[in-house]
């Protein structure tokens, strides 16, 4: 068999995981995304599954907001450690 | 988003840091690339390529003596809860990447929404910091591509199958035809149990089979576990098996020849999608860069607080 080409519907969840998961990451302290952590991968995920009802609930911002704090306050440490 | 900007109330140790940021920032205006991917200089492939980034985004590509990285110009991260223009960026990230690998070859990708703090000569100090890693990498990426592998089985079928060859599974079956009312309902879930024990014994076992016919084929085999991280499209019912492969032209011929025998055994169907650049391969083969980028960018930064 030959495989389906990464445009084809049929390898859309490769896509996206490929894209949001893998690839080679630059240090938190490089970059200016919220390294590791794919919030948009997060909103898609919920979105696509159909778990609406989750983020009109507001479990997701909650969630969201969590992973930020936490992700400041690690980018506050680094800073202070210098 | 002005939330990448700072961190509000970060702490008191961060002032200092903060009003020194601000200040370089100033001085080089706000700069920030978008990095999909480096490959090895190769000049007249930079001329030839003929692509557009993220929405639509003008490419350019920043060379130093050996290596190149693909950049666009953009100071903060994408950010959207609309799933169609999430998708649309994705798509345009592959696609940039894979016009990239195209004109220049393997290259190694880096992660949906990488954004570099800094201009052109930022990207070129790290690929000159990190010149020795990167291309290693790129040689032991070089004429391979990613290609994704899941295996999904039919649970009745596996059923049907296990159940013929066990000694266990059979006295269980004969016990449940010959039980009263009362102890048929807790025969009937020792024998559902012993069922779902060997159905996943099964599973597990063609999962290793699986991994070494590949990696008998393969430059390179990983196994993503057995749950779609994903659910864009339904998610599999029966038991599954993941698997990312690294593999030039002739390997993935040699794959797709064997996955031919393995769909339809036990119920099986296979999906099979590739070529992509080696998302899952290129955090290892990077893997000693990232403590050299860290001590350069600490060094770059020795202007902070002081200790």
């Amino acid at each position: 068999m030959e495989p389906a080409p990464p445009s084809d519907d049929d390898a859309v969840v490769d896509l996206v995981d490929v894209l949001l998961r893998d690839g080679a990451v630059l240090d938190a302290d490089v970059v200016v995304t919220v390294a590791e952590i794919p919030l948009i991968g997060i909103k898609l995920r919920a979105a696509i599954a159909g778990m609406t009802t989750m983020t009109e609930y507001g479990l997701f911002e909650d969630w969201d907001e969590r992973i930020r704090e936490e992700q400041r306050q690690r980018e506050a440490r680094f800073d202070s450690e210098r | 988003m002005s939330d990448a900007d700072g961190p509000p109330g970060a702490g008191d140790a961060g002032d200092s840091t903060e009003s020194g940021a601000e200040t370089e920032r100033a001085s080089d205006g706000p700069d920030g690339r978008y990095l999909y991917c480096v490959v090895r200089r190769d000049d007249d492939a930079a001329a030839r390529l003929d692509a557009t980034g993220v929405g639509g985004a003008s490419l350019s590509v920043v060379s130093t003596d050996r290596l190149s990285a693909v950049v666009h110009e953009r100071t903060e991260p994408y950010e959207s809860d609309a799933p169609d223009e999430v998708r649309e960026w994705l798509y345009d990230h592959q696609d940039a990447v894979e016009n990239v690998g195209e004109a220049f070859g393997t290259p190694v990708p880096f992660r949906f929404d990488t954004i570099v703090r800094g201009g052109d000569e930022t990207i070129r100090g790290w690929l000159s910091a990190n010149e020795e890693t990167l291309s290693e990498a790129l040689d032991s990426l070089a004429g391979r591509w990613e290609y994704r592998v899941e295996v999904e089985w039919d649970r009745d079928a596996l059923a049907e199958r296990v159940g013929d060859d066990d000694e266990r599974l059979a006295e269980l079956g004969e016990k449940l035809s010959d039980a009263s009312e009362g102890t048929a309902f807790l025969v009937q879930k020792q024998y559902d149990k012993r069922l779902s024990t060997l159905i996943d014994r099964r599973r597990r076992g063609r999962s290793e089979e699986l991994v070494a016919e590949l990696e008998s084929r393969t430059d390179d085999v990983r196994e993503l576990g057995d749950a779609p991280q994903t659910p864009l499209t339904e998610a599999p019912t029966g038991p599954t098996a993941r698997f990312a492969v690294l593999a030039d032209e002739s390997e993935c011929d040699a794959v797709g020849e064997y996955l031919d025998t393995v769909a339809d055994e036990d119920g099986a169907s296979v999906r099979f999608t590739g070529p992509w650049p080696p998302y899952t391969f290129a955090p290892d083969a990077l893997e000693p860069a990232e403590e050299v980028e860290q001590q350069t960018e600490e060094r770059r930064d020795g202007t902070g607080p002081a200790e």
